[in-house]
This record gives C-alpha cells, structure tokens and sequence, in this order.
C-alpha cells in the first residue's frame, strides 16, 4: 500500500470509528433501557407511527408532482422548462425554516392565500405536506427528468408505428424505463421525510403531529431524559437504515442538472391542449414553489430595516466561519474517503467505502446528536461552547454530497492519464499534488460551498450544542419564530436566502 | 536534439510472462526488442495485446516471467522506476496543463529547474510541428496535434523503451502517414527499442521491423521483415 493510501485509510477509518461507534452505542442503549424505561408505550408507538405515515405520504404526495412535472417538462414543449429547472435545484438548497416561514405566509391563516380559506388552517396535515412538497419534488424531478433525458426515444418510436396509443407507449415502454429512478426517489425522499425535523416542529403545531425526531429533541432539551432519546433515535435510525438499503441511491442525487433539447413523443397535437397542460403546470408550480419565494422577498425585503447591522454582521461572521470549519473537515473526509475508492485494488473494499460515506444520508443530525450525547456528554463542551459537536454533525451530513462530488470527479480522470504520469516517473505524492489536486480544484471548490451552505442552513446540531448565545442566520430566524416575531423573521429569512442563492450560483458556475 | 538523463541501448527482453486471471490469461514466451527497431504486434480486439503493453509498463501484476532490459529486471520495479515511456490511443493529456506543461511534465517530476526543462522541450515541440502551441491548453487542440503532444512527453524524458498502444487510431489519412514517418525517424534517430500495438496493417508494414500476431493470448505468429 502506498504512503498516501494508507495516510487516508487511517484519516477515513478514525472518521469510520467516531460515526459508527456512537450508532452501536445507540443500540446497545437500545436493547438495555427497553426494560427500565417508564414511558408510556402506547406514546411512541403513535409516535412512530405518525412518523411513518406522513413520510409515507409526503413521498407520495412529492413523488405525484414531481413526476408529473418532470415528464411534462421534458416529454412535452411547456414554456418555462429552464425556469422550473433552476428553482427546482433552488428548492433542495434552501433551509427548512425558510421554507416553513415562507408557507405560513402564503397558507397561514392571514396568508396570501390561507385568507381565503381561513378555516382550513395551515398547522397540521396541510402545513407538513406543502412543506414537504416543496423540498422533495426536485428530487423525484431531478432523478426522474435524468432518466427520461438519457432514455433513447427509439422503442417509443418502434411503439407508436405498431399501432399503439400515447398511453399505453407510455405504461408499456417510458414507465418502465423510469420505474427505477422512481422506485429510488421514493426511498431517498422517504428518509428525507422520516427525519424531517422544523417543518414538523413548526408546521406540525402540536403535540399530535410530534415525529420521532420533534420527541428526540423534546428528550434531550425539554425532559433532560437521554435515554429515552436514546430509544427514539434507535427507532428512527433502524427506519432510515432500512430505507437507506432499499434505496441504495443517495449517490444517484445529480448535483447538476441541465435540460436538454430532445425529440418529443407525447407532445400535444392541439393547441389547446398544449395551453392546458402548461397552464395547469405553472399553476401548481406558482402555488407551490414560486409563491412562497416571493412572498419572502417581498415581505422580507420591507422588514430588513428593522434589523440592527452589528447583529447582521455578527451573525454573518459567526455563520461562515462555521460553515468553512464544517465545510473544510467534510471535504477533507470526502477527498480522503474518494480517494480510497478510486485506487483501492479490492473492488470489495472500493464498494465498502463508498458505502460508508453515504450511509450518513440515513442519520438525521438530531439521531446522530442523541448518539454523540449518549456516548460521550463531554462532546457537548468539545470546543469553545460546544462548537465541534457541532462541526462534527453537520459534516457527516455534509459527507455524503461531497463525497459525491469528488468520487464523479475522480471517475472522469482517465485511467491513461494515470499510466502516463507513472511512465513519465511520478510517485504516488507527485500523481496527488500535480495530477490529481490540480483536476480537481473545481470539485473541491464546490464541495467547500456545499459544506458551507448545509452549515448555514442548518439547526438541529445547533439546536443541541451551541450553549453560548452565538447565532448563525437559522438559529436566529428560529428565535424570532420562536418570538412570534415574524416581521423580523421574514427579514432574516430574506438575508439568508440571499446567502443560498449567492452560494448556490457560485456553486453552479464552478460545476460548469 | 536534448535529452534528460544518459541514453541507454541495449535489448528488451521478455521470457515466460504471464498475467490475468483463470478466465483470461496471456502468455508470451519469449520476445526480445533491440534499440532501433520497432516490434509490431496484431491480433483481433481481446487478444490480449494492451494487456501486453501494459504488463510491460507495470500497470499489470505479472502471475510470473520476467522483463529485462540489458541486466536490469524490470518486473521488479514499480511503474514510475521502469523508464518505460507509453503513448496510448487516446493523448491523456493532463487537462489542466498546458502544452509545455505537458511536455515538461516529465521532466518537472526529476525536479529540473524551469529553464532546463524548456531547453530540453521546445526543440521536441518544434521537431513535432506543436511549438505555435505550447501555450494552449488540450481542450483547443486537435486529435493530430493532442497525439503528438502525447509523443512528444514520451519522448522528451530520453527513457529508452517506448510503448506504442494504437498511437494513430485517432487520426486521419493524411495525419497518419505524416506521423508514421515521423515516428519512424525518431525511433531510428533515438536508437529507442519500441513496441507497435495496431490494428491497421499499414502501420505494421511500414513501422515494424519484426511483427508478432498474438491470439487468445499467446504468440500465433512471427514474420522478420527484410530489411
């Protein structure tokens, strides 16, 4: 094994050790405080089944609309197809609690659109399915679009000459091209949905609506009671994990994604059909998605005044060096971990490694916070006030985006360009320093963005360890939410969409 | 012409090599390649003759035989300690140098110093036609003039084997014939020991002082060129 291999095997392993040790610690608690526990069964067994249920059902939901959205954007000629594209890449960055302040304004009951409806109210079944939608749809749209682009148009073609009908071309011959990427987008967003945690805390609106992840944060903050977190979080990894498995698609998750032109089977033949369809597409589209973006800017733009600059200014400084902390330690291990799975010799042990370095898709930070705590309170003062928990948490679920990040990176350096620089005399050290490091600069850039912006966007970690006061953009949003203080909120809510956009853009322009 | 380090000759040697698994396995006897001359190797696609090349290069365990050149056993070595240079049918040029960058690729790896390795490469990439483009970058160059870059890095660093997998393949008519001969020259001129894998008999025929036709993975056949 070469010096470098075996630098980053160490490196990878002592990461390994410090995610996988805390999870089997979570289970052995599992198996242990089943017995002494005095809970009331019959509360987590609701629990969790609230939990399952409306995950089961926000995937549905999502997976309807964003199937449907894919296919009409890129299986017909809708008008606006790029716009939709970009947003939906938009909506997958964006932080729960802008997504959940955004909704309140625009179905809450003095919102754009709840005033019309001011008996349906937006807390509850309603608030966490649009939450969910929002976020999700670009998923099943990203993937799915991804397979319908790629897909070749011949056995369509082939289809609709023996004489069959758009319908049943599409059932007997799409569908069945896209069922995968399907049945992949339903698993991912099911376990985004299992460990879905502000939409539900503040969308959700009481205690009926408390998921598995609400009562783990409620355990460790409100009750004190780290065991029975400790239950919870067993609960809800063993759920994500099997999901996770199912799935096996993570890595599918393109960072990238571009439309392009292609041929057109089920174009509509009439004009007014072709209206219809991209009529009623922007409609939900707006209703959904477009809506609660400008809702934000408008009401947030007008209440930024209200905001004092040192505050903005210490929370901007207080948000980045965070986010480029977390952001360097997750590229680093997502350089290390792709590395070994580029050039270890053993297809076993390449699989292992990526295997690993996906699997914190299915640990929520607040699962992975409840096992950090239960296996060594002390990490709760690591740093000054608690910030490495922090860090740690936040980039393990940085790893596996990154991860993904440099592993199509590496995948595209030809074997020959390795084999060339050998001949020519490079050892392993000179092929890292002045072959590889040199390619990848752009992948390193936007893996450091994306760990910069998860780090932003992020509260659970924070939620749990930050003691000192200290604020990033979400945590201080969280507050004034907290407060009843939405005037200000939609302010602050409005600063750091801004900052997503920014790093969102330079993150684009990087990756093309 | 430069060259970096001492040119050696002598004769590449090849006994009882074998490499791959149970389900694919080539085996070559015994070939030996003089400086100065070009060996040729055919065979149908799958027959192994990358997987020769590249044996020999030491991107490939070798399950047993020997590789020397002179007394040196090169089996031993490590890819990087062989001084076994390689052009491939695609140019693999580092993406994110430039031309010159690319030549001196080599040469920056022993450490030289900046000057030194554009004294030592521009006369490569003016004796190949690609000096106009030592500042340009591969993405703008064409397949004619990426091989020949390919070429040229091979050459610069003065090593006295020179692997050959398919060179021309990517070029047109006219390119070929321009860059047979130009090949041809500078395998004579550099008294380097050269292996040939193609599949267009007009290279073979006009490159090859000895050609071997390998199938299913073991040499099927010999023919010494008269000279």
């Amino acid at each position: 094994m070469n010096k470098i291999l075996f630098v980053f095997s160490i490196i990878s392993g002592a990461a390994l050790v410090l995610f996988i040790l805390p999870l089997l610690n979570l289970f052995t608690q599992f198996l242990t405080i089943t017995n002494s526990l005095h809970e009331d069964w019959a509360v987590l067994l609701r629990i969790t089944f609230f939990t399952c249920e409306q995950a089961l059902l926000s995937s549905f939901v999502a997976g309807v609309f964003g199937c449907a959205l894919a296919f009409i954007c890129f299986e017909t000629r809708v008008v606006g197809v790029k716009v939709i594209a970009i947003l939906s890449h938009v909506t997958f960055f964006l932080p729960a609690l802008i997504v959940a302040l955004a909704i309140v304004g625009v179905w809450g009951n003095h919102g754009w659109v709840g005033k019309f409806f001011p008996e349906s109210g937006v807390y509850g079944w309603l608030g966490i399915l649009l939450g969910h939608l929002f976020f999700n749809f670009s998923v099943y749209f990203r993937l799915v679009g991804q397979s319908l682009l790629e897909s070749e148009k011949s056995e369509e073609k082939v289809a609709l000459s023996l004489g069959a009908n758009r319908w049943t071309v599409f059932w007997s011959v799409t569908f069945q091209k896209i069922k995968k990427s399907v049945i992949q987008s339903f698993f991912l967003v099911f376990i985004y949905c299992l460990s879905s945690f502000v939409i539900i805390l503040i969308l959700g609106g009481g205690p009926r609506f408390t998921s598995l992840e609400v009562a783990i944060y409620q355990a460790i903050k409100v009750d004190f009671n780290l065991k029975l977190a400790a239950l919870l979080a067993s609960i809800q990894l063993l759920f994500c994990f099997v999901a996770h498995l199912f799935s096996g698609t993570a890595s599918e998750v393109r960072i990238g994604f571009r439309p392009r032109l292609q041929e057109l089977i089920y174009q509509c033949r009439t004009g007014v059909g072709e209206k219809l369809v991209f009529a009623v597409t922007w409609f939900f589209f707006c209703l959904v998605v477009l809506l609660p973006m400008i809702y934000l800017f408008v009401k947030g733009g007008t209440s930024i005044s209200k905001l004092s600059p040192n505050d903005i200014l210490g929370t901007l400084k207080f948000s980045i060096l965070l986010g480029l902390k977390v952001a360097i330690v997750s590229s680093f291990l997502a350089f290390s971990s792709a590395y070994l799975a580029r050039h270890f010799r053993s297809e076993k042990v390449k699989r292992w490694v990526s295997f690993l370095s996906i699997l914190p898709v299915a640990v929520s930070n607040m699962v992975f916070g409840a096992a950090l705590l239960t296996w060594a309170p002390s990490f709760r003062d690591l740093g000054s006030e608690g910030l490495w928990g922090v860090v740690v948490i936040q980039a393990l679920s940085a790893l596996p985006l990154s991860f993904r990040i440099f592993s199509e990176s590496f995948s595209k350096i030809e074997n020959e360009i390795y084999f060339s620089a050998k001949s020519l005399g490079a050892s392993h050290s000179q092929l890292l320093t002045q072959v590889e490091l040199p390619m990848l600069k752009k992948s390193i850039a936007s893996s450091i963005v994306t760990g910069l912006g998860i780090s932003l966007g992020e509260v659970g970690a924070l939620l749990l360890f930050e003691s000192s006061g200290n604020a990033t953009f979400s945590i201080w949003l969280f507050r004034l939410m907290g407060k009843y203080q939405f005037g200000e909120a939609n302010a602050v809510g409005v600063l750091l969409l801004f900052t997503m956009v920014c790093i969102f853009l330079v993150k684009e322009s990087w990756e093309h | 012409m430069h060259f970096f380090g001492e040119r050696v000759m002598g004769t590449l040697t090849i006994k009882n090599l074998r490499v791959g698994r149970d389900s694919f396995q080539i085996f070559v006897k015994n070939i030996s390649v003089q400086s100065g001359s070009i060996l040729g190797v055919v065979g149908k696609s799958g027959s192994g003759k990358s997987t020769l090349l590249n044996a020999i290069a030491g991107f490939e365990t070798l399950s047993e035989g020997e590789i020397h050149f002179n007394d040196t056993n090169l089996s031993s070595l490590p890819p990087e300690q062989r001084r076994i240079a390689i052009v491939f049918q695609r140019p693999a040029l580092f993406p994110h140098l430039t031309v010159l960058g690319n030549v001196c690729f080599g040469l920056k790896i022993k450490k030289h110093s900046e000057s030194v390795q554009k004294e030592l490469a521009i006369p490569w990439l003016k004796k190949l036609g690609i000096a106009d483009l030592a500042d340009r970058y591969p993405h703008s160059l064409s397949g004619g003039e990426a091989q020949r870059v390919a070429i040229a890095r091979a050459l610069v660093v003065g090593f006295p084997i020179l692997l050959l997998d398919e060179p021309f393949s990517g070029l047109d008519v006219e390119l070929k014939s321009g860059a047979r001969k130009a090949l041809k020259e500078l395998v004579d001129e550099l008294k380097l020991a050269a292996i040939l894998v193609s599949h267009d008999p007009t290279d073979i025929e006009e490159l090859a002082d000895e050609v071997c036709t390998l199938e299913k993975g073991q040499i099927s056949g010999w023919l010494k060129k008269k000279s």
